[in-house]
């Protein structure tokens, strides 16, 4: 398959024909990906695992978030992924192992975030204060250091269900819809940035005591 | 060339060549920056994008499903391909008239190995409305504030939940409401629904249209053979 094949797939996945995509996942496996990735792993039921999770990686870029394909060889950039793929499973299965940190999931996390959210829907700082999961401050702290725009679309969008389109004349966003939800992007890129800078800190500031 | 993104946006993205992989497998501190980058995209895609995570996982498994469904029908056609040589040079020593009466007696046992039983089509179905559900409004420009709308949440539950009598889906989640009612059609065995449905979401070309398309055509034989 080359480049073209790969777009008009894409392009029909992100219109919401994924059976396109799904068949090519398929039909490739044996064709192009078994013996190559077989190599890496040398376990069949393993390569097809990391097959999978590079795959879904590939949906997850290239169709979900609109990403623009890589402009040559497609099927070899599929390989790049599988090797990141099983570094990847490795990598997690190390860290669970030996453990950076013991921290809640995502879920409990967020779940903790929203009750702290008062009626008035402001965060209860006293509140997050007094809980002992690292990890809710970090959110919190991050989530501070967000613009005000960013700060107005969790709060009312996130927390009070309130939609996009009602939204995008309040914060004052002009052009089309799709400016807002390109903001809403920003900002969650935004948190991210700012959520890693808060967990290497913290991890920075735990290597300074101990040593 | 390699964007110029930072080393641990190109580990998230699955995009580190050899050289980088062996970087992070001798070095503590970037190992743990890695660790950090994952915890950080994890817990702000799901607070940005409600049930992010179970989007992506219920994409792998799909995709699990189907190549195991491929390499199954594989491996039946290679088995049945191996056992029909075998029947043929046996039958071959005592007569050839046989080895026809034999193809036709195998003939529909090897199709029904691949086919999908009810509850499999049910099963499909569901997959179909509730992936319907879960990928709408994460990114998408036209529909991105629907995962909000509170109505829309309450039907996806009633998927969810298999709460057919519930389920009142507004015009407005059009492909939600074909692929929902699809599914509550099929379980209450209402056929004559199930057509219109499944050739309305056809016709139109609906996202996930040529999968119905194949559900409708093994329905379809299901119907014929049940009368």
């Amino acid at each position: 398959m080359n480049r073209e094949d790969w777009q008009h797939i894409v392009n029909e996945a992100r219109n919401g024909n994924e059976l396109l995509f799904n068949n090519a996942v398929t039909s490739n496996y044996g064709k192009h990906f078994y013996n190559v990735i077989v190599d890496i792993t040398r376990d069949d039921q393993l390569t097809k695992e990391i097959y999978i999770i590079a795959m879904t990686k590939f949906w997850e870029r290239f169709i979900l978030w609109g990403e623009p394909l890589p402009e040559s060889n497609i099927n070899g950039y599929i390989y790049t992924i599988s090797k990141n793929a099983f570094f990847e499973k490795n990598r997690k299965a190390n860290t669970e192992k030996h453990g950076f940190i013991k921290s809640s999931g995502n879920i409990e996390i967020l779940e903790k975030y929203h009750s702290h959210v008062h009626q008035s829907y402001s965060v209860d700082i006293e509140e997050i204060g007094k809980d002992r999961d690292e990890s809710l401050h970090q959110l919190h702290l991050a989530i501070q250091s967000l613009d005000i725009k960013c700060k107005k679309i969790i709060e009312l969008n996130i927390l009070q269900n309130i939609t996009l389109a009602k939204l995008k004349d309040e914060l004052g966003i002009t052009g089309t819809y799709n400016a807002i939800v390109q903001k809403k992007k920003r900002c969650l890129n935004h948190l991210r940035r700012l959520l890693q800078k808060e967990f290497q800190r913290k991890s920075s500031t735990i290597e300074g005591i101990t040593s | 060339m390699k964007t110029q993104k930072p080393i641990s946006q190109r580990a998230l993205d699955f995009d580190l060549n050899d050289e980088e992989i062996q970087q992070i497998k001798s070095n503590d501190v970037l190992a743990k920056e890695i660790y950090d980058a994952y915890k950080a995209d994890d817990l702000s895609k799901e607070l940005f994008l409600p049930g992010y995570a179970k989007l992506v996982s219920t994409k792998q498994h799909d995709l699990t499903k189907a190549l195991d469904t491929i390499q199954s029908k594989a491996r039946t056609a290679t088995s049945n391909h191996k056992n029909r040589r075998g029947i043929v040079f046996k039958l071959l020593s005592v007569a050839a008239t046989i080895v026809v009466l034999v193809g036709l007696i195998i003939q529909p046992w090897q199709e029904s190995t691949v086919e999908l039983t009810s509850e499999e089509i049910s099963i499909e179905l569901k997959s179909l409305a509730m992936l319907s559900f879960e990928s709408t409004g994460f990114l998408d420009n036209d529909r991105g504030e629907s995962t909000t709308d509170s109505e829309f949440l309450a039907n996806y539950s009633f998927i969810k939940d298999d709460n057919c009598e519930n389920l009142t889906i507004n015009d407005r989640y059009k492909e939600q409401k074909l692929l929902a009612e699809l599914y509550c059609s099929y379980q209450h065995n209402d056929m004559n629904s199930v057509k219109l449905i499944a050739n309305e979401i056809i016709n139109n070309q609906y996202p996930n249209y040529g999968k119905v398309e194949g559900l409708l055509n093994k329905i379809l034989k299901h119907d014929k053979s049940d009368h």
